[in-house]
C-alpha cells in the first residue's frame, strides 16, 4: 500500500489545472436591436445608415453611414428613458427616433464578467417615418447576447 | 461308517480356528476407525515456516491449517463497527496564503462499518473576499456554515482500514450573505461613471457531490487523506441584483472541480478491530 504515499503528492499537482477565468458574455448590459421585413421574421440590412444618440456628449456617433443589421445601443444610467435617432440618408433625409424607457438595476452577474446595471424595459417607442413597427423581445437586458429588441422595416431590400 | 479318535481331533482343531476368526471380526467392528471429518481445526500454531516443516516431519494436519490459515488472511471480515474517523480539511486556509481569495474549513466523522462502508457527515465554514485585479468589484462572503452528508465506499476493505481508496457521494447545504461593494461602471458613449455597492444579499444553495479520494496512516492513528470532488448544484437562489459567486462548502459558483485534504484520527471500535489492526501490523 506504499503506493498510496506516492499517489498523494500527484494529486497535490491537479490542484493548479481547471481555472477558467473567461466572460463569455458582455461586461455591460446592452440592448441588442435587430432589424427585420414588417410582418416576418426574416432579418434585414440598411445601408449608410447613421445612428446617434439624443444629447450625447459632443453629439458623438454610434454607427456612422454603415450597413447595419443588428446593433448594440447604451443606456443611461443616470435618466430612466434614452433616445437614440437612426438617420437613414440619401437625398430624403428621412430619421426616426426610437425611446427606451426602463430601471436601473445594480447587478453582479459573475467574477468573470463583473458588476454592472441591469434594464428592465417598461416601454419602447418609436417614429413611424420609415420604421413600420418597434417590439420588446427581452424585457430585461443582462449581458447575455439575445435580442432585446426588434425593428420592422415595411421593405424588403436595404434602404 | 467309523468314527475314529483322528476324525475327533480334527472337528475340534477346525472349530477352534473358526471361534478365532470370529473373534477377531468382532473386535474390528467394536473399535472402528472413523475419518476426520467434521472436525473443528484450530488456527495455525506458529509461523508459516513452522508449520510447513510440521508437515514435512509428517503430520498430515498442518497442511488443512496451513489452508485455513492462508484464506483467512485473504480476506479480512471487520466488524460491522469497524473505527471512527474525525478530522479536519485546511486545504483552503493553505491554498489562501498562496493567493486564494475564498476558503472552506470543515470538520468530519467518518463511521467505517465493514472496512466498506463509510457514512460521512461534514460541517463547517465558509468565506470569500475578492477584489480582482482587472475587475471593478470587491465581493465578500461573511463566514458562513455548511453542511454534507453522505456516504464512501472503501475499495480496499480487504486490506488495512488505515490505507483506503474512496468513492463516495454527498449533499451539500448552505445559507449565506454575500456583498458587492465598490463597483465602479463607466459608459464610454454617454461619459457616465458611476460607483454603487449591493449589500446585504441573502441566498442559499444545494448541491451534489461525487467524491474520489484516498486515506494514507501517517503515524499511529493519524492519517492524511485526500479527495476530488465533482459537485453540481441542484439550486441556488439569485436575486434581482445577482448570483452568489462563492458558495461555503461548495467554492465558487462556476466551478465543478473542488478537493479537499485533511487531517485525521482513527478510533478503533471493539476488541476484533483491535486485532485486525494488530494483527496487520505483524503482517
Amino acid at each position: 500500500m506504499r503506493w498510496l504515499h506516492v499517489i498523494l503528492p500527484l494529486m497535490l499537482l491537479a490542484l493548479v489545472a481547471c481555472d477558467d477565468n473567461s466572460c463569455y458574455d458582455n461586461g455591460s448590459a446592452l440592448p441588442l436591436v435587430r432589424f427585420y421585413k414588417s410582418g416576418t421574421t426574416q432579418q434585414v440590412t440598411l445601408d449608410g445608415v447613421t445612428i446617434r444618440g439624443v444629447d450625447a456628449p459632443g453629439d458623438s456617433v454610434l454607427v456612422d453611414s454603415s450597413a447595419v443589421s443588428e446593433v448594440y445601443l447604451p443606456l443611461r444610467v443616470s435618466a430612466n428613458s434614452t433616445q437614440w435617432v437612426l438617420e437613414y440618408g440619401g437625398e430624403t433625409e428621412l430619421a426616426d427616433t426610437i425611446t427606451l424607457q426602463y430601471r436601473s438595476v445594480p447587478y453582479f452577474s459573475s467574477a468573470e464578467c463583473g458588476a454592472m446595471y441591469n434594464f428592465e424595459l417598461s416601454s419602447v417607442t418609436s417614429t413611424r417615418y420609415v420604421i413600420d413597427s418597434i417590439a420588446i423581445a427581452k424585457p430585461v437586458i443582462d449581458n447575455g447576447t439575445d435580442v432585446a429588441i426588434r425593428l420592422f422595416f415595411p421593405v424588403t431590400n436595404e434602404y | 461308517m467309523s468314527i475314529d479318535l483322528r476324525h475327533i481331533l480334527s472337528l475340534l482343531c477346525v472349530t477352534l480356528l473358526t471361534l478365532c476368526a470370529t473373534a477377531q471380526d468382532s473386535a474390528r467392528y467394536v473399535t472402528p476407525v472413523r475419518p476426520a471429518t467434521n472436525k473443528t481445526l484450530p488456527p495455525a500454531r506458529g509461523t508459516d515456516e513452522e508449520v510447513i516443516k510440521r508437515f514435512l516431519a509428517g503430520d498430515t494436519l498442518a497442511l488443512e491449517e496451513a489452508r485455513r490459515d492462508s484464506a483467512r488472511r485473504a480476506y479480512k471480515h471487520y466488524p460491522l463497527l469497524t473505527d471512527v474517523t474525525v478530522g479536519i480539511n485546511f486545504i483552503d486556509p493553505v491554498l489562501m496564503l498562496m493567493g486564494q481569495d475564498y476558503a472552506s474549513v470543515d470538520i468530519h466523522a467518518t463511521l467505517n462499518m465493514w472496512n466498506r462502508l463509510q457514512p460521512v457527515v461534514e460541517v463547517g465554514m465558509g468565506w470569500a473576499k475578492s477584489t480582482p485585479d482587472d475587475m471593478n468589484f470587491t465581493y465578500r462572503s461573511k463566514p458562513s456554515p455548511y453542511a454534507k452528508v453522505g456516504l464512501n465506499y472503501n475499495f480496499m476493505y480487504k486490506s488495512d482500514p488505515r490505507y483506503q481508496a474512496l468513492l463516495g457521494v454527498r449533499m451539500g447545504y448552505s445559507p449565506f450573505k454575500y456583498d458587492v461593494t465598490d463597483v465602479t461602471y463607466t459608459n464610454d458613449y454617454w461619459h457616465e461613471n458611476e460607483t454603487f455597492s449591493v449589500k446585504g444579499l441573502s441566498s442559499h444553495a444545494l448541491w451534489g457531490e461525487a467524491v474520489a479520494g484516498i486515506k494514507v496512516n501517517i503515524w499511529r492513528a493519524w492519517s492524511l487523506g485526500w479527495t476530488i470532488r465533482y459537485h453540481w448544484l441542484f439550486k441556488y437562489k439569485k436575486s434581482e441584483n445577482g448570483s452568489p459567486w462563492f458558495i461555503p462548502g461548495y467554492g465558487p459558483r462556476e466551478k465543478s472541480l473542488g478537493f479537499s485534504f485533511s487531517l485525521s484520527y482513527t478510533l478503533p471500535l471493539g476488541a476484533n478491530s483491535r486485532q485486525e489492526i494488530s494483527t496487520s501490523k505483524n503482517d
